[in-house]
Protein backbone atom coordinates (compact mmCIF):
# COMPACT_ATOMS: atom_id res chain seq x y z
CA UNK A 1 0.00 0.00 0.00
CA UNK A 2 1.41 3.43 -0.88
CA UNK A 3 -1.00 5.43 1.36
CA UNK A 4 1.26 8.06 3.50
CA UNK A 5 1.40 7.35 6.92
CA UNK A 6 -1.34 9.37 8.57
CA UNK A 7 0.52 11.90 11.51
CA UNK A 8 2.65 12.53 8.43
CA UNK A 9 1.11 15.69 7.96
CA UNK A 10 2.23 17.56 11.51
CA UNK A 11 4.96 15.32 12.62
CA UNK A 12 8.73 15.55 11.50
CA UNK A 13 10.05 12.24 10.06
CA UNK A 14 12.57 10.59 11.46
CA UNK A 15 15.96 12.56 11.16
CA UNK A 16 14.07 15.21 9.15
CA UNK A 17 15.27 18.98 9.70
CA UNK A 18 12.07 21.25 10.34
CA UNK A 19 14.04 24.14 8.30
CA UNK A 20 16.39 24.15 5.48
CA UNK A 21 18.01 27.11 3.98
CA UNK A 22 18.77 27.97 0.47
CA UNK A 23 20.28 31.47 -0.15
CA UNK A 24 18.86 32.73 -3.36
CA UNK A 25 21.86 32.38 -6.52
CA UNK A 26 20.19 34.68 -9.01
CA UNK A 27 18.79 37.84 -6.39
CA UNK A 28 20.91 39.71 -3.80
CA UNK A 29 19.95 39.31 -0.38
CA UNK A 30 17.38 36.97 -1.13
CA UNK A 31 16.94 33.56 0.40
CA UNK A 32 14.17 30.60 0.79
CA UNK A 33 13.09 28.89 3.51
CA UNK A 34 11.93 25.28 3.71
CA UNK A 35 9.58 24.94 6.58
CA UNK A 36 8.61 21.34 7.04
CA UNK A 37 5.11 20.45 8.30
CA UNK A 38 3.66 23.29 8.58
CA UNK A 39 0.58 25.07 6.28
CA UNK A 40 -1.25 28.26 5.79
CA UNK A 41 -0.99 29.28 8.82
CA UNK A 42 2.02 29.89 9.82
CA UNK A 43 2.72 30.93 6.13
CA UNK A 44 0.73 33.50 5.87
CA UNK A 45 1.42 34.95 9.63
CA UNK A 46 4.71 34.95 8.95
CA UNK A 47 4.42 36.39 5.42
CA UNK A 48 2.62 39.89 6.48
CA UNK A 49 4.36 40.33 9.74
CA UNK A 50 7.96 40.22 7.13
CA UNK A 51 6.27 42.68 4.93
CA UNK A 52 5.34 44.87 8.38
CA UNK A 53 9.22 45.29 8.32
CA UNK A 54 10.78 47.97 6.11
CA UNK A 55 13.96 46.08 5.62
CA UNK A 56 12.09 43.73 3.87
CA UNK A 57 12.10 44.16 0.03
CA UNK A 58 9.88 41.18 -1.01
CA UNK A 59 8.42 38.41 0.88
CA UNK A 60 6.35 35.32 -0.27
CA UNK A 61 5.13 31.99 0.69
CA UNK A 62 4.15 29.02 -1.39
CA UNK A 63 2.86 25.29 -0.68
CA UNK A 64 4.23 23.67 -3.36
CA UNK A 65 1.70 20.83 -3.26
CA UNK A 66 -1.35 19.86 -1.19
CA UNK A 67 0.17 16.41 -0.69
CA UNK A 68 3.77 17.02 0.10
CA UNK A 69 3.93 18.71 3.99
CA UNK A 70 6.45 21.93 3.45
CA UNK A 71 6.06 25.49 2.79
CA UNK A 72 8.31 27.60 1.34
CA UNK A 73 9.21 31.15 1.98
CA UNK A 74 11.09 33.64 0.11
CA UNK A 75 12.43 37.08 1.29
CA UNK A 76 14.48 39.54 0.35
CA UNK A 77 16.08 42.68 2.30
CA UNK A 78 17.24 45.60 1.20
CA UNK A 79 20.60 44.26 2.41
CA UNK A 80 21.03 45.97 6.05
CA UNK A 81 20.13 42.66 7.48
CA UNK A 82 20.03 39.05 6.16
CA UNK A 83 16.97 37.03 5.16
CA UNK A 84 17.69 34.96 7.93
CA UNK A 85 17.50 37.94 10.54
CA UNK A 86 14.42 39.44 9.20
CA UNK A 87 12.50 35.91 9.67
CA UNK A 88 14.09 35.71 13.17
CA UNK A 89 12.67 39.08 13.86
CA UNK A 90 9.62 38.61 12.75
CA UNK A 91 8.91 35.22 14.72
CA UNK A 92 10.25 37.17 17.75
CA UNK A 93 7.43 40.08 17.10
CA UNK A 94 4.49 37.26 16.29
CA UNK A 95 5.83 35.40 19.38
CA UNK A 96 4.93 38.48 21.78
CA UNK A 97 2.15 38.86 20.14
CA UNK A 98 0.89 36.04 20.38
CA UNK A 99 1.86 35.75 24.17
CA UNK A 100 0.51 39.10 24.64
CA UNK A 101 -3.07 37.86 23.01
CA UNK A 102 -2.90 34.68 25.69
CA UNK A 103 -2.83 37.27 28.77
CA UNK A 104 -5.58 39.44 27.10
CA UNK A 105 -8.00 37.00 26.45
CA UNK A 106 -7.37 35.31 29.88
CA UNK A 107 -7.98 38.73 31.18
CA UNK A 108 -11.39 39.20 28.45
CA UNK A 109 -12.36 35.83 30.20
CA UNK A 110 -11.98 37.03 34.27
CA UNK A 111 -14.30 40.62 33.27
CA UNK A 112 -16.53 38.44 31.00
CA UNK A 113 -17.06 36.31 34.24
CA UNK A 114 -17.41 39.04 36.74
CA UNK A 115 -20.04 40.88 34.32
CA UNK A 116 -21.95 37.66 34.55
CA UNK A 117 -21.98 37.13 38.26
CA UNK A 118 -23.09 40.92 39.08
CA UNK A 119 -25.63 40.22 36.63
CA UNK A 120 -26.87 37.60 38.44
CA UNK A 121 -26.93 39.27 42.29
CA UNK A 122 -29.26 41.36 40.63
CA UNK B 1 13.44 46.56 14.23
CA UNK B 2 10.13 45.33 16.44
CA UNK B 3 6.79 45.71 14.43
CA UNK B 4 4.90 44.39 17.11
CA UNK B 5 1.21 45.51 17.54
CA UNK B 6 -0.45 45.31 20.48
CA UNK B 7 -4.06 43.77 20.08
CA UNK B 8 -6.66 43.42 22.18
CA UNK B 9 -9.45 40.86 23.31
CA UNK B 10 -13.02 41.94 24.45
CA UNK B 11 -15.27 38.85 25.35
CA UNK B 12 -18.47 39.57 24.66
CA UNK B 13 -20.34 36.39 25.70
CA UNK B 14 -18.90 33.01 27.65
CA UNK B 15 -21.01 29.53 27.90
CA UNK B 16 -19.57 26.37 28.42
CA UNK B 17 -19.60 25.41 24.71
CA UNK B 18 -19.56 29.07 23.02
CA UNK B 19 -17.55 32.01 22.88
CA UNK B 20 -18.02 35.05 21.57
CA UNK B 21 -15.35 37.70 21.47
CA UNK B 22 -13.84 40.56 19.54
CA UNK B 23 -10.01 40.76 18.35
CA UNK B 24 -8.97 44.10 17.40
CA UNK B 25 -6.25 45.77 16.13
CA UNK B 26 -4.32 43.48 14.39
CA UNK B 27 -3.75 42.06 10.68
CA UNK B 28 -5.74 39.12 9.23
CA UNK B 29 -3.19 36.60 9.20
CA UNK B 30 -3.06 36.66 12.95
CA UNK B 31 -7.04 36.32 13.19
CA UNK B 32 -7.17 33.61 10.12
CA UNK B 33 -3.51 31.68 12.28
CA UNK B 34 -5.96 31.74 15.06
CA UNK B 35 -8.93 30.50 13.43
CA UNK B 36 -7.05 27.54 11.70
CA UNK B 37 -5.17 26.56 15.02
CA UNK B 38 -8.68 26.57 16.74
CA UNK B 39 -10.04 24.30 14.16
CA UNK B 40 -7.05 22.00 13.48
CA UNK B 41 -4.21 21.75 15.95
CA UNK B 42 -5.61 21.94 19.40
CA UNK B 43 -5.13 18.46 20.84
CA UNK B 44 -8.08 15.87 22.30
CA UNK B 45 -9.11 12.89 22.66
CA UNK B 46 -10.63 10.31 20.14
CA UNK B 47 -10.79 6.47 19.41
CA UNK B 48 -7.96 5.50 17.54
CA UNK B 49 -8.03 1.78 17.20
CA UNK B 50 -10.89 -0.61 17.96
CA UNK B 51 -10.88 -4.25 18.64
CA UNK B 52 -14.08 -6.40 18.10
CA UNK B 53 -14.68 -9.48 19.82
CA UNK B 54 -18.01 -9.81 18.27
CA UNK B 55 -20.19 -8.05 16.07
CA UNK B 56 -23.62 -9.89 14.74
CA UNK B 57 -25.13 -6.72 13.93
CA UNK B 58 -26.05 -5.58 10.41
CA UNK B 59 -23.12 -2.92 10.42
CA UNK B 60 -19.37 -4.22 9.22
CA UNK B 61 -16.84 -3.82 11.60
CA UNK B 62 -15.07 -0.90 10.15
CA UNK B 63 -18.99 1.37 10.10
CA UNK B 64 -19.01 0.57 12.96
CA UNK B 65 -15.12 1.75 14.41
CA UNK B 66 -15.66 4.62 12.02
CA UNK B 67 -18.74 5.66 14.38
CA UNK B 68 -16.85 5.10 17.26
CA UNK B 69 -13.96 7.74 16.14
CA UNK B 70 -16.17 10.38 15.61
CA UNK B 71 -17.60 9.98 19.26
CA UNK B 72 -16.62 13.55 21.35
CA UNK B 73 -14.63 12.56 24.24
CA UNK B 74 -14.64 15.20 27.01
CA UNK B 75 -11.41 15.30 28.67
CA UNK B 76 -11.41 16.88 32.58
CA UNK B 77 -9.98 19.88 32.37
CA UNK B 78 -6.24 19.70 33.53
CA UNK B 79 -6.19 16.18 31.93
CA UNK B 80 -2.63 15.89 30.14
CA UNK B 81 -2.17 13.14 27.65
CA UNK B 82 1.21 12.21 25.79
CA UNK B 83 1.02 11.42 22.10
CA UNK B 84 0.94 7.67 21.47
CA UNK B 85 3.90 8.06 19.24
CA UNK B 86 5.80 9.80 21.88
CA UNK B 87 5.20 7.45 24.98
CA UNK B 88 8.04 4.93 25.80
CA UNK B 89 5.47 2.62 26.04
CA UNK B 90 4.77 -0.61 24.11
CA UNK B 91 1.50 -0.23 22.42
CA UNK B 92 -0.34 2.51 24.68
CA UNK B 93 -0.78 3.10 28.42
CA UNK B 94 -2.52 5.04 30.41
CA UNK B 95 -0.16 8.05 29.80
CA UNK B 96 -0.85 8.19 26.09
CA UNK B 97 -4.10 6.57 26.05
CA UNK B 98 -7.99 5.81 27.25
CA UNK B 99 -9.68 2.44 27.28
CA UNK B 100 -13.13 2.12 26.82
CA UNK B 101 -15.01 -0.83 26.47
CA UNK B 102 -18.58 -1.54 25.15
CA UNK B 103 -20.73 -4.60 25.44
CA UNK B 104 -24.61 -4.62 24.85
CA UNK B 105 -26.27 -7.61 23.74
CA UNK B 106 -30.52 -7.22 22.38
CA UNK B 107 -31.34 -9.95 25.10
CA UNK B 108 -29.35 -7.44 28.07
CA UNK B 109 -30.99 -4.54 26.66
CA UNK B 110 -35.05 -5.72 25.87
CA UNK B 111 -34.99 -7.37 29.78
CA UNK B 112 -37.64 -6.17 31.51
CA UNK B 113 -39.48 -4.53 28.68
CA UNK B 114 -43.50 -4.46 27.98
CA UNK B 115 -44.81 -6.59 26.02
CA UNK B 116 -45.95 -4.81 22.97
CA UNK B 117 -42.20 -3.60 22.63
CA UNK B 118 -40.90 -7.32 23.13
CA UNK B 119 -40.30 -7.60 19.68
CA UNK B 120 -38.28 -4.12 18.77
CA UNK B 121 -34.72 -3.50 17.94
CA UNK B 122 -32.50 -2.20 20.51
CA UNK B 123 -30.47 0.78 20.36
CA UNK B 124 -26.36 1.05 21.00
CA UNK B 125 -25.27 4.44 21.82
CA UNK B 126 -22.33 6.70 23.52
CA UNK B 127 -23.66 6.17 26.74
CA UNK B 128 -22.98 2.77 26.31
CA UNK B 129 -19.38 2.94 26.45
CA UNK B 130 -17.89 2.60 29.43
CA UNK B 131 -14.78 4.42 29.88
CA UNK B 132 -11.47 3.22 31.61
CA UNK B 133 -10.43 6.83 32.91
CA UNK B 134 -13.26 8.74 35.20
CA UNK B 135 -11.42 12.08 33.57
CA UNK B 136 -12.18 11.25 30.13
CA UNK B 137 -15.63 9.95 28.66
CA UNK B 138 -17.98 10.43 25.98
CA UNK B 139 -19.73 13.78 25.75
CA UNK B 140 -23.22 13.84 25.47
CA UNK B 141 -24.01 17.70 26.90
CA UNK B 142 -22.08 20.44 27.30
CA UNK B 143 -24.46 21.93 30.01
CA UNK B 144 -26.42 20.23 32.63
CA UNK B 145 -29.47 22.35 32.02
CA UNK B 146 -29.93 20.78 28.98
CA UNK B 147 -29.19 17.61 29.81
CA UNK B 148 -32.08 17.45 32.35
CA UNK B 149 -34.38 19.08 29.32
CA UNK B 150 -33.88 16.73 26.63
CA UNK B 151 -34.62 13.45 26.30
CA UNK B 152 -31.77 12.29 24.84
CA UNK B 153 -29.56 9.44 25.47
CA UNK B 154 -26.29 9.60 23.87
CA UNK B 155 -24.93 9.47 20.18
CA UNK B 156 -26.76 6.39 18.35
CA UNK B 157 -24.01 3.69 17.48
CA UNK B 158 -25.71 0.98 16.10
CA UNK B 159 -29.60 -0.93 16.65
CA UNK B 160 -29.81 -4.81 17.13
CA UNK B 161 -32.59 -6.85 16.85
CA UNK B 162 -33.24 -10.07 18.85
CA UNK B 163 -30.17 -12.29 19.28
CA UNK B 164 -27.68 -9.74 18.16
CA UNK B 165 -24.46 -8.48 19.89
CA UNK B 166 -21.79 -6.04 20.00
CA UNK B 167 -18.86 -6.22 22.15
CA UNK B 168 -15.65 -4.37 21.84
CA UNK B 169 -13.05 -2.79 23.18
CA UNK B 170 -12.08 0.95 21.89
CA UNK B 171 -8.57 2.81 22.78
CA UNK B 172 -8.87 6.38 22.73
CA UNK B 173 -5.55 8.22 21.82
CA UNK B 174 -4.23 12.05 22.23
CA UNK B 175 -4.27 13.64 18.34
CA UNK B 176 -4.95 16.41 16.29
CA UNK B 177 -7.83 17.34 13.63
CA UNK B 178 -4.52 17.76 11.02
CA UNK B 179 -4.57 14.13 10.86
CA UNK B 180 -8.16 13.45 11.12
CA UNK B 181 -11.07 15.12 11.97
CA UNK B 182 -12.48 13.81 14.56
CA UNK B 183 -10.04 15.18 17.13
CA UNK B 184 -11.26 18.55 16.08
CA UNK B 185 -12.64 20.19 19.16
CA UNK B 186 -15.05 22.48 17.78
CA UNK B 187 -17.88 22.78 15.58
CA UNK B 188 -17.84 26.43 14.62
CA UNK B 189 -14.97 28.26 14.86
CA UNK B 190 -15.32 31.74 12.49
CA UNK B 191 -15.20 35.78 12.26
CA UNK B 192 -16.29 38.02 10.55
CA UNK B 193 -15.20 41.46 9.95
CA UNK B 194 -16.38 44.06 12.20
CA UNK B 195 -18.77 45.88 9.87
CA UNK B 196 -18.91 49.58 9.18
CA UNK B 197 -22.49 51.12 8.72
CA UNK B 198 -22.85 54.89 8.13
CA UNK B 199 -26.17 56.44 7.26
CA UNK B 200 -25.55 59.75 5.47
CA UNK B 201 -27.78 62.24 7.68
CA UNK B 202 -27.55 64.92 4.70
CA UNK B 203 -28.58 62.65 2.08
CA UNK B 204 -31.68 61.25 4.46
CA UNK B 205 -32.86 64.22 4.77
CA UNK B 206 -33.24 64.51 0.98
CA UNK B 207 -35.52 61.29 1.21
CA UNK B 208 -39.40 60.42 2.00
CA UNK B 209 -40.39 58.95 5.01
CA UNK B 210 -41.76 56.12 2.59
CA UNK B 211 -38.52 56.10 0.89
CA UNK B 212 -36.40 55.87 4.27
CA UNK B 213 -38.71 52.87 5.43
CA UNK B 214 -38.18 51.00 2.39
CA UNK B 215 -34.25 51.39 2.74
CA UNK B 216 -34.98 50.27 6.78
CA UNK B 217 -37.09 47.38 5.47
CA UNK B 218 -34.54 46.09 2.59
CA UNK B 219 -32.72 44.70 5.13
CA UNK B 220 -33.36 41.11 6.22
CA UNK B 221 -31.94 40.93 9.23
CA UNK B 222 -33.29 44.05 10.84
CA UNK B 223 -30.06 45.95 11.13
CA UNK B 224 -31.58 49.39 10.82
CA UNK B 225 -34.76 50.70 12.18
CA UNK B 226 -36.16 54.63 12.07
CA UNK B 227 -36.32 56.63 14.73
CA UNK B 228 -39.82 57.23 16.40
CA UNK B 229 -39.72 61.02 16.66
CA UNK B 230 -37.38 61.98 14.09
CA UNK B 231 -38.28 59.73 11.20
CA UNK B 232 -34.26 59.25 10.43
CA UNK B 233 -32.69 56.05 9.98
CA UNK B 234 -30.73 54.73 12.69
CA UNK B 235 -28.20 51.59 12.79
CA UNK B 236 -29.89 49.07 15.66
CA UNK B 237 -28.31 46.09 15.41
CA UNK B 238 -25.03 46.73 13.61
CA UNK B 239 -23.07 43.11 14.44
CA UNK B 240 -25.97 41.53 13.11
CA UNK B 241 -25.02 42.64 9.08
CA UNK B 242 -24.44 40.07 7.04
CA UNK B 243 -22.84 41.88 4.30
CA UNK B 244 -25.59 41.04 2.23
CA UNK B 245 -25.85 44.51 -0.01
CA UNK B 246 -29.40 44.74 -0.17
CA UNK B 247 -29.39 47.77 2.32
CA UNK B 248 -26.80 49.64 -0.37
CA UNK B 249 -28.67 48.42 -3.49
CA UNK B 250 -31.94 50.09 -2.28
CA UNK B 251 -30.28 53.47 -1.61
CA UNK B 252 -28.41 53.66 -5.20
CA UNK B 253 -31.54 53.29 -6.56
CA UNK B 254 -32.60 55.96 -4.82
CA UNK B 255 -29.60 58.09 -5.85
CA UNK B 256 -31.26 60.83 -7.90
CA UNK B 257 -28.06 61.28 -10.08
CA UNK B 258 -25.19 58.23 -10.35
CA UNK B 259 -22.62 60.28 -8.73
CA UNK B 260 -25.02 61.57 -5.38
CA UNK B 261 -23.86 59.89 -2.53
CA UNK B 262 -25.71 56.62 -0.98
CA UNK B 263 -27.79 57.32 2.13
CA UNK B 264 -26.57 54.00 3.74
CA UNK B 265 -22.92 52.64 3.77
CA UNK B 266 -21.58 49.17 4.69
CA UNK B 267 -17.61 48.34 4.34
CA UNK B 268 -15.99 45.69 6.49
CA UNK B 269 -12.95 46.91 9.40
CA UNK B 270 -9.56 45.34 8.63
CA UNK B 271 -8.98 45.20 11.95
CA UNK B 272 -11.59 44.23 13.98
CA UNK B 273 -13.00 40.37 14.25
CA UNK B 274 -15.98 38.90 15.65
CA UNK B 275 -14.99 35.38 16.78
CA UNK B 276 -17.88 32.84 17.37
CA UNK B 277 -16.03 29.26 18.46
CA UNK B 278 -18.60 26.39 19.47
CA UNK B 279 -17.13 23.65 20.83
CA UNK B 280 -18.54 19.89 20.09
CA UNK B 281 -17.98 19.60 24.02
CA UNK B 282 -14.68 18.27 24.58
CA UNK B 283 -13.04 21.13 25.97
CA UNK B 284 -14.79 24.09 27.26
CA UNK B 285 -14.91 27.23 24.84
CA UNK B 286 -12.67 29.70 26.21
CA UNK B 287 -10.05 26.61 26.58
CA UNK B 288 -10.08 26.27 22.49
CA UNK B 289 -9.57 29.61 22.53
CA UNK B 290 -6.54 29.60 25.28
CA UNK B 291 -5.36 26.29 23.66
CA UNK B 292 -5.31 27.51 20.44
CA UNK B 293 -3.18 30.98 21.35
CA UNK B 294 -0.21 28.22 23.45
CA UNK B 295 -0.05 26.14 20.36
CA UNK B 296 0.29 28.63 18.12
CA UNK B 297 2.87 30.29 20.06
CA UNK B 298 4.85 26.59 20.83
CA UNK B 299 4.45 26.54 17.25
CA UNK B 300 6.48 30.11 16.63
CA UNK B 301 8.78 28.94 19.53
CA UNK B 302 10.31 25.50 17.88
CA UNK B 303 10.58 27.39 14.32
CA UNK B 304 12.57 30.30 16.43
CA UNK B 305 15.04 27.74 18.03
CA UNK B 306 15.17 25.81 14.61
CA UNK B 307 16.03 28.90 12.78
CA UNK B 308 19.00 29.61 15.54
CA UNK B 309 20.08 26.03 14.55
CA UNK B 310 20.00 26.53 10.77
CA UNK B 311 22.11 29.76 11.25
CA UNK B 312 24.57 28.00 13.09
CA UNK B 313 24.82 25.49 11.30
CA UNK B 314 25.95 27.84 8.31
CA UNK B 315 28.27 29.74 10.06
CA UNK B 316 30.56 26.47 11.27
CA UNK B 317 30.22 25.95 7.36
CA UNK B 318 31.78 28.96 6.48
S1 LIG C 1 -25.53 44.64 3.99
FE1 LIG C 1 -27.35 43.34 4.21
S2 LIG C 1 -27.29 42.68 6.34
FE2 LIG C 1 -25.88 44.39 6.19
S3 LIG C 1 -27.10 46.16 6.76
FE3 LIG C 1 -27.21 46.02 4.53
S4 LIG C 1 -29.03 44.81 4.14
FE4 LIG C 1 -28.56 44.52 6.30
ZN1 LIG D 1 1.89 5.15 26.52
Amino acid sequence: MNAPERSESWRLNEGEEKVDYEPDTKIPNAGNFIIKKEDHTLGNLIRMQLLQDRQVRFAGYLMPHPLENIMRVKVQTNGEVTPMDALSTAIEDLTSEVDNLTQRFAEGVLACKRLQESRQYQ
Amino acid sequence: MPNTRAPKIEVLELKADFVKFVLSDTDTSVANALRRVMIAEVPTMAIDLVTITENSSALQDEFLAHRLGLVPLRCEPGTKFVYNLDCDCEDNCEQCSVTLSLDVSWESKAAGRPDHEKDLPVFVTSSDLVSHDPRVGPVHFASSDIIDASQDDGIMLAKLSRGQRLQLTAVAKKGIAKEHAKWSPVCVATYQFDPIIKVADDVSATLTVAQRQQVVESCPVKVYGLDERTNNIVVRNRLECMYCDECTNVASSLKLRPEDDAVVTVTASQDRFIFSVETNGTIDADQVVQQALEALSLKLQTLRNELINVKQKILAAA
